[in-house]
């Protein structure tokens, strides 16, 4: 199992190696000159020269994209904004706990209600509970989590004053945003979990262990929920990697500092450090969601367990 | 079954979007506001304010992270560098001209070379004095750092004395020492180089404020300072005037939220979208300030030979008259804006008065379409591009100039960019026929110099025309000298001629405070951002 880790973290080298290139191939090619941004329109073609020799975009295209390869993966240094002279890594730490707040958050409140909910709807397959559940999944996949925050704001900051519209400060500011963003992978989730769990619980080992007089509770939790959740854990390894870098919309929404925010604002002023930065730091994040994910497969399914250990699975 | 459902979801949920739509719209740069005396008499019945507040929280879009002083313009929200720093002159309450600030004052004779005197009393919130030194590395941390072009112009920047500078400059075009002295502000030295981050977070300044609370991209809490260096109150800068004991600037950038934030009281005081902002009209809780925004919207023809407008100055005539400004104001601003009646706003200190009562290529559809076909353009037969920033109001005002120009049978297609798209496009005629575009500055003859004077583009005009006269007209109002308002006057009406561009309209931006805030006379920036601590407040 060691020795799975360390190849699994020996492999992201040259994950977030290409990463970083593709980003700033992306990135360098795309119109927009940051110089212009930040000098505004009254600017002369001679400051804008200037600028770029300052910024050190006068370079041969090559010779930045080495510096910058260097920089990252030999100093660990993500570089430092256009616009704001701030550290890219240091604004992505101030940042980081805010958004993983909301995004763990947002997921457990999505675990909470989706696996039980799913698991639910499997037991009572096409019964009323499980069609009118598909109905309100079917809406919380399609429900624009921008648009749910806004009724959420409504209803509960501006007519009942019981939770605050926006801002930080403790953890009723995440309340109103984790529920927006946890409606769509509640959703997910559910179906995810009712179609896994209608898989399982028609095994022949589920009848047996009914027709050994194991009780039902037993049966679903204890005997059919662990065989599920190989794909649950998937999808919520997926989630939490794309909410960590997705969050932007709600962070806008509720004035939450967080790194979508702070990805998209430079993204339109062509910051290319915070960008290029931005999302190599995303990549190794998700890179890691993704080792964690595998061996939680570990822990469930002792056949991948061995398979990691290098045995053949019994 | 299933389908049937879903359609019917989908469809309630569509339906839904669009009753919310009117006030969920996103916070767009804010439209600041102008210069000078721009308070006008609310157009809605709300109370004068009786009392004020020790202590406001303004709700503003722009995320302060850092409160460095040696940034581009606008990376730092314009309060903490008016509030917490200083620089050796600021404006004048109505904007005419700079006054002093640590400086005492300058002499010149030939615009070009400049002897700046200071206070000998300065000292920032640390107790530092400030001496020329700490001047004269200011100036050259700022201009190190390339971000502000006008600095490009100072050819030398140097002590002559404990409390005196010499600079040299090689321009005399107008309101360069102006543009330069609101370019760089002063800080000690030895508290910057003791800093460790550069005062990203704990800024020391000399002005009359200073940052008490600071959560970086969240909120920044100024207060006044007990101590401020300039204790005669005959030499006390407008700007250091200090109404207000203390202000929270709250970030917010989702422009519906401002509204919900003034609502539920998180904040006091917010600049709003038009969108957001109606629901506090004729409210008697909040005092209502609008302001005709000085970044109103201009339009450039193309001067390129791909585009039909460059050579044909009829054609162009046409295309400015089908405009209706009126319908603009209307549809895109709600009714909430002004006309312009030159290139440039009707708060610029060189704006004529009697420009207000000409022909400015009034709307008019008749004499459009005769234009068009003496121009030799059937209906039908011309299809332009604009290029706009993909913003709201930039997109609604394109909208309505597409709806006009239909019209006379003219089709146009809008090109949206997104701002640094936009902005490296903008500056090359081969990209549009039509360009949207906003820019202020104090004087028309400062925005006239950076977009018609062809010696800052190669040898044509921004829009990319040739034309030697109009050379001639802008070299005889741009420079301190020669700018007078006959040089002024015969550059507005041969550019009205040429019909090159033409000023279009500007939005009022909504400005709200509680009632009990007490604001008398706001104070707005040359671009138009309200700035509380150089207000009154009852």
């Amino acid at each position: 199992m060691a020795r799975y880790i360390l190849k699994r973290l020996l492999w992201m080298i040259p994950i977030v190696l290409g990463v970083a290139i593709l980003t700033f191939v992306l990135m360098n090619f795309t119109e927009g000159d940051p110089a212009y941004i930040i000098l505004g329109s009254s600017a002369s073609e001679a400051d804008v020269a200037a600028l770029h020799e300052a910024l050190g975009l006068d370079k041969p295209y090559l010779v930045r994209l080495l510096t910058y390869l260097r920089d990252v993966f030999l100093r660990f240094d993500l570089g430092t904004s256009y616009a704001t002279r701030l550290s890219v890594s240091g604004e992505l730490m101030y940042r980081l706990p805010k958004t993983l707040l909301l995004t763990i958050a947002s997921l457990s409140i999505a675990i909470l209600v989706g696996i039980p909910l799913g698991v639910t709807d499997a037991v009572n397959q096409n019964k009323l509970g499980d069609r009118v559940s598909m109905v309100l999944s079917l809406m919380g996949v399609s429900m624009p989590n921008f648009w749910l925050a806004m009724l959420l704001v409504i209803l509960f900051a501006v007519k009942l004053h019981w939770l605050p519209a926006m801002g930080t400060g403790g953890l009723k500011y995440y309340i109103l945003p984790a529920l927006s963003g946890a409606t769509g992978t509640i959703a997910s989730l559910a179906r995810q979990t009712r179609s896994s769990m209608l898989e399982v619980i028609r095994a022949d080992y589920i009848t047996t262990a009914r027709s050994k007089g194991v009780k039902e509770r037993d049966v679903i939790y204890k005997h059919a929920l662990p065989n599920a959740l190989i794909p649950i854990i998937t999808t919520i390894g997926s989630a939490f990697g794309i909410q960590l870098g997705g969050t932007i919309v709600l962070e806008t929404i509720f004035g939450i500092p967080g790194i979508g925010s702070y990805l998209a604002t430079a993204v339109t002023a062509r910051d290319y450090p915070v960008v290029q930065g931005g999302v190599v730091f995303l990549a190794i994040c998700f890179s890691f969601i993704m080792l964690i994910v595998d061996l939680a497969y570990a822990f469930v399914d002792p056949r991948i367990r061995a398979q990691y250990a290098g045995k053949k699975g019994k | 079954m299933k389908k049937f459902l879903a359609l019917l979801l989908a469809l309630a949920m569509m339906f839904s979007l669009a009753a919310c739509g009117k006030s969920a719209s996103s916070s767009e740069s804010p439209a600041p506001a102008a210069s000078g005396p721009m308070n006008e008499a609310p157009a809605v019945e709300n109370e004068t304010p009786t009392s004020s507040m020790d202590s406001i929280r303004y709700g503003v879009p722009l995320s302060v992270s850092t409160l460095q002083p040696f940034l581009a313009v606008g990376i730092v929200h314009p309060t903490i560098m008016y509030g917490v720093y200083e620089g050796l002159f600021s404006y004048k309450r109505d904007m005419s001209g700079m006054e002093p600030r640590i400086a005492k004052g300058y002499t010149t004779e030939d615009n070009l070379t400049y002897d700046i005197e200071l206070f000998d009393y300065v000292t920032d919130s640390q107790g530092n004095k400030i001496t020329a030194d700490d001047v004269v590395f200011s100036f050259e941390t700022m201009k190190a750092t390339g971000l502000v072009s006008d600095l490009n112009k100072v050819e030398s920047f140097e002590k002559t004395g404990d409390y005196s500078v010499r600079m040299v400059v090689n321009s005399t075009i107008l309101s360069t020492f102006d543009n330069i002295m609101r370019s760089f502000v002063v800080v000690s030295q030895k508290a910057y180089e003791a800093s460790s981050d550069g005062f990203a977070s704990a800024p020391v300044g000399t002005g009359p404020y200073v940052v008490t609370d600071f959560q970086p991209a969240v909120s920044v809490t100024l207060s006044r300072r007990d101590d401020y260096w300039q204790t005669d109150d005959s030499q006390r800068a407008f700007m250091a005037s200090a109404n207000l004991k203390e202000i929270t600037l709250v970030t917010i950038a989702e422009g519906s939220q401002l509204g919900v934030a003034l609502q539920t009281g998180s904040v006091d005081a917010v600049t709003i979208p038009q969108t957001a902002g109606e629901q506090f009209l004729n409210n008697p809780d909040y005092a209502f300030f609008p302001l005709t925004s000085p970044l109103g919207f201009q339009i450039y023809c193309s001067g390129d030979s791909h585009s039909p407008l460059a050579d044909n100055a009829k054609l162009r005539e046409a295309i400015f008259r089908a405009m209706d400004t009126d319908a603009i104001i209307a549809v895109a601003y709600g009714g909430y804006g002004e006309k312009q009646y030159t290139f440039g706003p009707a708060t610029a200190a060189d704006f004529q008065q009697e420009w207000k009562n000409e022909d400015y290529f009034n709307y008019d559809l008749d004499a459009a379409k005769k234009l068009l076909e003496e121009a030799g353009y059937k209906p039908g037969e011309l299809k332009l591009q604009m290029l706009i920033i993909n913003m709201e109001a930039w997109s609604k005002t394109a909208q309505v100039i597409q709806q006009n120009l239909s019209q006379i049978g003219v089709e146009l297609e809008i090109i949206n960019a997104d701002s640094a798209l936009y902005v490296s496009y903008f500056n090359d005629p081969a990209n549009y026929d039509l360009l949207l575009h906003n820019m202020t500055l104090p004087n028309l003859a400062n925005i006239w110099e950076r977009r018609y004077n062809a010696d800052n583009f190669g040898g044509k005009t921004s829009n990319g025309f040739e034309d030697a006269k109009l050379q001639e007209l802008v070299e005889a109002c741009m420079y301190e000298d020669n700018h007078t308002p006959e040089s002024v006057a015969a550059f507005h009406q041969y550019l009205k001629e040429q019909a090159y561009g033409r000023g279009l309209c500007a939005a009022q931006t909504f400005n709200f405070t509680k009632k009990e805030v007490g604001m008398v006379e706001p104070w707005y920036d040359y671009i138009g951002n309200l700035i509380f601590t150089c207000s009154t407040f009852a």
